[in-house]
């Protein structure tokens, strides 16, 4: 039970890194055209 | 250094490419490390089991939003004193992930808070003055995102941001003030730290990750910011 906190933890942590780096690439393709 | 010189978007926009690209590059050898250190070199804690491993992002995490807003308010109060169009823009960009790292505190600490404590959420100092922090983030982002004039919304920003910075000592302090059911300092300038060295250093290792992560992603979205005008 106390993986579901761990992977919890570190699932979402990283989920939330990878959607702002993916958010910011966007960006960065929208702002060079 | 010259410092003036680098005051103009226009002459910070390579530099910003050349430090966003190495910061990058030690933010994912940093990470990996980190990982490595914090998932299986880090002994199993004997009270808290595996569980415990959620202090190698809650406790960087945490740092980084107070340093962040800290970051933050100093570039703010810079335009403010200065009116430099660069300093507003750090500001704005810095924001985003500010308030990404303050979620992921509460977010870590909440799924850690279960198991340990017995519940997700509890109204105590150190809790509630995080969720304000988070708060301010979106307030000064929301702030900065309604007002169509730059110059305007930089200053109105930086006012926000200003005053928000009391909430800093109050984060860090609120331990020791209150009496919390958040535990006190992990780590201290004054003392020793009251945990195994290789849990330490795994911390150490994914802070120092979540910091060159913190500056790449801030200078590659300042120099979208520059690419947009302002």
């Amino acid at each position: 039970m106390n993986h579901w906190y761990l992977w919890g933890s570190y699932g979402v942590t990283f989920a939330l890194l990878f959607v702002e780096l993916a958010l910011l690439m966007k960006r960065v393709r929208e702002t060079k055209t | 250094m010259k410092w003036f010189w680098y005051a103009s978007p226009e002459t910070f926009y390579p530099l910003a490419r050349r430090i966003a690209l190495a910061c990058g590059v030690a933010a994912a050898a940093l990470a990996v490390a980190g990982l490595y250190v914090g998932l299986i070199v880090a002994p199993t804690d004997a009270q808290q089991g595996e569980v415990y491993r959620i202090i190698f992002i809650h406790v960087p995490a945490a740092w980084m939003s107070m340093f962040i807003y800290v970051m933050m308010a100093f570039w703010a109060a810079l335009g403010l004193a200065l009116n430099t169009r660069l300093s507003g823009m750090m500001a704005r960009a810095l924001a985003p992930t500010g308030a990404l790292f303050t979620f992921i505190a509460l977010w870590t600490g909440a799924l850690w808070g279960r198991p340990t404590w017995g519940t997700y959420w509890v109204w105590d100092a150190r809790l509630t003055s995080e969720l304000i922090l988070l708060f301010l983030y979106l307030g000064f982002i929301a702030l900065q995102a309604s007002i169509d004039d730059r110059r305007r919304s930089d200053r109105a920003g930086a006012v926000l941001a200003i005053v928000g910075v009391v909430n800093i000592p109050i984060i860090y302090y609120s331990v020791q003030w209150w009496n919390t059911l958040h535990q006190g300092a992990s780590v201290s300038f004054t003392r020793a730290p009251s945990m195994a060295a290789t849990m330490f250093a795994g911390m150490i290792l994914m802070a120092l990750a979540f910091w060159m992560y913190s500056i790449a992603v801030s200078l590659v979205r300042v120099r979208c910011i520059i690419r947009e005008g302002g």
